[in-house]
Parts: C-alpha cells; sequence; structure tokens
C-alpha cells in the first residue's frame, strides 16, 4: 500500500497529458462555435459573382452583332470597294457610343476603340469579324472571376449571318 | 531489479488513461461534427437572378439609347431626345423614340420598351391627422402595350400608396429586363431577341 501511494508522482504527467488534451479539444470548439455557419451568406458572392460574370459575357456577345447589324445599315449605300473601310469607321463609331454611356468591365470596348480586330472577307462577300482576347470581369467582395473568349460575328453587305 | 510494483502501477494507470483518451475523442468527434455543422442553402438557383441583370435586354438598351433619332430634322441621341421628354417636345420626341424601337428594336412586340417618371410623394389629412407615402408614375412610353398618344402624354398616370405591393399598375407592368436611369427618367427594355429576323 505505501508503495503504491508512494509511487502516485509518476501518474501526474500522464494525468496532465489527459488534461491538455481536454483543454485542447475545449479551444477547438470555442473555434468551431465561432465560424460562421450560414452557408447562404458565404456562398452569395460567389453566386453572385458567377452571375455577373455570365450576364457580362451574354451581353458583349449580343452587343458585337448589334453593332455589326446597325454599320451594315450606316454603310448600305457604300460601293464594295469602301464597304469595309465604311463599315470600320461605323462600328467604332457606334461602338464608342454604347461605352459612352457607362462603364462596363470588359475590354471589348476597347479593343474595337484600339482597332485590335480582324475583318476578314471570303471569295463568297461573306465578312468574319473576329475580336480575340475579350475578357470580362467580376468584382463581388473579395471574390474575382474572369471570363475570356473570343467573339466572332459572320456578315455579308447586307445583314448579320450568325453570331 | 526490476520494480515490478511500479510498473504495474504505471500501466494500470496508461491502461485507464488511454481508455479514457479515446473515449474522449470519441466525444470529441461527435460534438465537433455537430458544431461544426454547416446547413445547406435555402435559395434556389434561380434566385442567382438576382444579382444581375439579363445581359441581351441591356445589350439592345445600350445601342437602343447610343442610336441617332431624328426629330423634326435634327438628329439626336435617343438618350438625348428622352431627357426632353418632360418639356416643350416631349410628345414629338416620344413619338420619334417610340417608332425607332418598333422599326429595329421590337422585332415585331418580341422585346418591350418602357420610359417613365417616378415621383415619391407624402400626402397629409389634417382632418383624420394621418399621412401617406406613394409614388406617382407617369409612363410616357409602354411599348407594345400602348402607344404614345397626346391626349394624356406627360400627365400622371397613377397614385399608389406605400400599401401597395406593386408601383406599376397592371396594364402597364415593370419590365424585369434591364434598366437605365436619365436624370429623373427611368428607360426599360425587356429583350428576347438581337437581331429581328425579318
Amino acid at each position: 500500500m505505501r508503495s503504491l501511494i508512494s509511487s502516485r508522482r509518476g501518474h501526474i504527467p500522464t494525468i496532465l497529458l489527459f488534461l491538455e488534451g481536454l483543454v485542447l479539444m475545449t479551444v477547438v470548439w470555442f473555434a468551431f462555435l465561432s465560424q460562421e455557419h450560414n452557408l447562404d451568406k458565404l456562398s452569395m458572392p460567389l453566386i453572385k459573382g458567377s452571375a455577373e460574370v455570365s450576364s457580362l459575357d451574354k451581353y458583349v456577345n449580343s452587343v458585337a452583332p448589334l453593332l455589326v447589324q446597325q454599320s451594315i445599315g450606316d454603310v448600305a449605300s457604300a460601293s464594295s470597294d469602301n464597304f469595309e473601310s465604311e463599315f470600320r469607321k461605323s462600328f467604332e463609331k457606334r461602338a464608342a457610343a454604347v461605352d459612352a454611356l457607362e462603364m462596363k468591365e470588359t475590354n471589348f470596348f476597347g479593343l474595337i476603340r484600339s482597332n485590335s480586330y480582324i475583318l476578314v472577307k471570303d471569295n463568297s462577300g461573306v465578312y468574319t469579324l473576329t475580336v480575340k482576347d475579350v475578357f470580362v470581369k467580376s468584382e463581388v467582395e473579395k471574390n474575382s472571376f474572369v471570363r475570356n473568349f473570343y467573339v466572332v460575328v459572320r456578315f455579308d453587305s447586307k445583314r448579320v449571318l450568325s453570331a | 531489479m526490476i520494480n515490478k510494483k511500479g510498473q504495474l502501477d504505471q500501466i494500470i494507470t496508461s491502461i485507464i488513461i488511454v481508455v479514457a483518451a479515446v473515449f474522449i475523442s470519441g466525444v470529441f468527434v461527435v460534438i465537433s461534427s455537430n458544431i461544426a455543422q454547416i446547413s445547406g442553402v435555402s435559395y434556389k438557383s434561380s434566385d442567382a437572378s438576382v444579382y444581375t441583370n439579363n445581359g441581351v435586354s441591356k445589350a439592345v438598351l445600350d445601342v437602343f439609347l447610343a442610336d441617332d433619332v431624328v426629330v423634326k430634322g435634327k438628329s439626336m441621341k435617343v438618350s438625348e431626345a428622352v431627357n426632353s421628354f418632360s418639356g416643350v417636345d416631349g410628345l414629338d420626341n416620344a413619338v420619334a423614340v417610340e417608332n425607332l424601337f418598333k422599326e429595329r428594336y421590337s422585332c415585331n412586340g418580341a422585346n418591350s420598351l418602357g420610359i417613365s417618371k417616378h415621383k415619391s410623394f407624402v400626402k397629409s389629412d389634417s382632418k383624420t391627422d394621418s399621412s401617406s407615402s406613394g409614388v406617382n408614375i407617369n409612363r410616357y412610353i409602354d411599348y407594345p402595350s400602348r402607344n404614345v398618344n397626346s391626349d394624356n402624354f406627360g400627365v400622371a398616370q397613377t397614385i399608389y400608396d406605400g400599401s401597395s405591393s406593386s408601383i406599376y399598375p397592371v396594364s402597364f407592368g415593370k419590365l424585369s429586363g434591364a434598366s437605365f436611369e436619365l436624370s429623373d427618367i427611368t428607360v426599360e427594355v425587356l429583350a428576347q431577341e438581337t437581331i429581328c429576323v425579318h
């Protein structure tokens, strides 16, 4: 019995380890409790950013054929020799007018303004307008979304064929 | 000499502690998984549309506002023409703007245009000592529901009190596409098509 009592000191480190484990667990539980558990609040910025970038994508891909259609109308009376140069002037002018309405998170209008697009005519008189490396961007809180794509519009001297 | 009694005590203590540690670990995992539980989202995927306007409608709206309209032989941007709706030339400008939309952007009525002005008001009643607030709407263009006409152009169309869940009258309806604020006039477009196939 005496030896049992006298050997108690050796158990102290073991018991202290156990208590230390309890303290660590308690700290972790406090950390868990302090976390935000509402997934709606956590994920809504991501959904909003993703939806905005999709909307901008749709916007750019809709605005391009509209501008082309209007420019075709502007140069309807131009001869075939001048068609391309007159089209470019009208297209850039109309794109600048749309861009002036309000700022948008895309470089599409900047590329048009700096003449960084390709206009190619094939043998059948069909033009292909290609704007490369277009991006649209959305920033929500600390999240940023960027989408890169090409814009391609095919048209002839009378109407838009495909976009 | 090996102190068998000391070792025995240590073994007993260790076994007890190990069992207790395993038990506590299990309790820790169970409690932690309940505390750290993240509930699922309560919204539907369609709710994301709350944060976006319609890309197609916005494209048609922007191109329309930047387009040129001719009013009494004078060419101006549609946005300039809309800004003068409440002035002397308001009706002429409105007819020209609506005709331009009909001709080039409506795609035979598939796309809608709404131009209106809102003014909030507060009305007090000294007899009952109460007050009510609402929104006064002047709907200039409501195509294709109604055409611009001279009878009620420039006249307030509807008054709603603050209790109404919708400030737009049923016959007009709020377009849920894209909108643009020009001074105190709002231009809205709801578009389903961009290039009208004739």
